[in-house]
């Protein structure tokens, strides 16, 4: 039996800002979840994607995270390339749930009324961009996302 | 036992002249105990000056802590004008007089020709000042 | 049940060159210790000169005049690495977090004419402009910024007398233009927060 598995979810992303809900279910062979690395077809696609999921309904990582922070160049070793969550989390055939946010409306997320400040990520609101400049990277549609999960035996 | 903290303690210095050294000579806060890191970075102006985006050396800088009886010896300054940052620092453990003297010499090492500053001293245009930015990493007692 | 971390995060809009946005909120409830922090900018070239100023329980952590850039980092560092981690970790315990960014602050400074003439450390209140810290409890979770504008730096200029040029000493520089900045950009702090 092997100890280590990295289980790969394929999203595709067919227009600016879209945000597409994904379900998946753990390979019930292996006790945990150990890392996450996900891989764009493109760089200009990172800046401002986000990917949230929870696990057995428990919250993994928030709606808000950066997938820029979830993927690495080819600077970085293979090894070094998941990110490693901070504890070791229980997955045997746990269910995810998780939401995957394209970016290329960043850096103008949101308009909750206010053109600077704090804004609330909960607020956000994608029709009343009018005036404002999206897709400024470039991004070319549609594109996949590849969401590896590494899961593992390994204590 | 004091309890103490983490804190990041920047001394900026602004150089306005290619071939003057700089002198620094400041007081650290008291509730500055100990330094454990240090870190010497171009903050702005050299960028008005080149379109590399990075310099190995800039100037050289000279430090010394505890009323000039604990010398550092000397850094380097790069320009790195790309955004990827290391939080990596330079290792130190300096026990800190309360209200002692940081003190050093920066000697600039760029744009120091004529192009920038004319025989009879002048600054041309070409010539920008620039931020030098020493950042301590310490405990504090505050 | 919740995991033993958690990032918060804390998400700024700046929309003009010089702006200053300040925030405050809360730690979250459950967590006990702050570990590390990051910032993530829309645009690379925004970071440059800006700063970002951060207090706990109203203890200053980073000045405000500790540059933006020190605390973004970019792919070529490993995941787990893309952190300024504390190694000592701050105690929270339901804790006031503020924060204040600065756009282009140090840029401000460059033309200062009234330091040496060959220069020397900037004062911290020279740096730090305006105080823009709220003292007290007054505790708003994410919703309280307040946003002000510092004077912008002023292109280098120079006069044509002539045939020659005359430099104005100081403000000197050549014309090469740095990427440029869009407004407006957002800027995402996320701070790494465990139970232990």
């Amino acid at each position: 039996m092997k100890n280590n598995k990295f289980q790969r979810i394929r999203l595709r992303v067919s227009a600016a800002g879209e945000t597409l809900r994904f379900n998946a279910v753990c390979d019930k062979g292996f006790r945990s979840i150990k890392g996450i690395f996900v891989s764009l077809p493109q760089d200009k696609a990172i800046q401002g994607a986000t990917l949230g999921f929870r696990l057995n309904n428990v919250e993994v990582l928030d709606d808000g995270h950066e997938v820029k922070n979830l993927t690495a160049s080819n600077g970085v070793a293979p090894n070094n390339k998941f990110f490693l969550f901070p504890e070791k989390i229980e997955a045997s055939g746990g269910s995810i749930e998780g939401r995957y946010t394209d970016g290329s409306k960043y850096p103008l997320l949101v308009d909750n009324g206010e053109d600077s400040g704090v804004y609330d990520p909960g607020k956000v609101d994608f029709k009343t961009l009018a005036g404002y400049t999206t897709n400024p990277f470039g991004v070319v549609f549609p594109y996949d996302v590849i969401i590896n999960i590494w899961l593992s035996n390994e204590a | 036992m004091t309890k103490t903290r983490i804190i990041y303690h920047p001394v900026p210095f602004i150089v306005r002249q290619p071939l003057t050294p700089v002198t620094i000579n400041t007081v650290l806060p008291g509730h500055i105990r100990k330094v454990t890191g240090i870190k010497v970075v171009h903050s702005v102006g050299v960028q008005f000056m080149t379109t590399a985006a990075y310099l190995p050396v800039i100037g050289y800088l000279s430090l010394e802590f505890n009323n000039k009886c604990y010398h550092f010896g000397h850094v380097d300054v790069p320009f790195d004008n790309r955004a990827e940052a290391s939080d990596a620092y330079q290792d130190a453990a300096i026990d800190i007089l309360p209200g002692s003297l940081l003190t050093g010499n920066y000697e600039n090492k760029v744009f120091t020709g004529t192009e920038y500053q004319k025989a009879d001293g002048t600054l041309t245009d070409k010539w920008s000042n620039y931020i030098v930015t020493i950042y301590l990493k310490a405990l504090s007692d505050d | 049940m919740i995991l033993g971390y958690r990032f918060q995060k804390v998400s700024l809009r700046i929309s003009r060159s010089g702006q200053r946005v300040y925030f405050n909120g809360e730690s979250h409830k459950d967590f006990s210790l702050l570990k590390g922090i990051a910032l993530s900018v829309g645009y690379d070239s925004a970071l440059f000169g800006s700063t970002f100023g951060f207090r706990v329980d109203e203890k200053k952590v980073l000045d405000e005049s500790h540059e933006a850039h020190l605390l973004v980092f970019g792919s070529d560092v490993a995941p787990n690495d893309r952190m300024l981690f504390f190694e000592t970790p701050i105690p929270i315990q339901s804790s006031k977090l503020e924060g204040i960014y600065t756009d282009s602050a140090l840029q401000s400074l460059l033309g200062n004419i009234s330091y040496s003439p060959g220069g020397g450390v900037i004062a911290s209140t020279d740096v730090n402009v305006k105080k823009t810290y709220v003292s007290g409890k007054d505790i708003v979770s994410y919703s309280n910024a307040v946003v002000d504008n510092v004077p912008a730096y002023n292109a280098p200029t120079s006069i044509s007398l002539g045939n020659g040029s005359m430099a104005i000493p100081g403000t000197a520089a050549s014309p090469t233009a740095p990427a440029p900045v869009y407004y407006p950009y957002d800027v995402k702090i996320t701070l790494l927060l465990s139970q232990k």
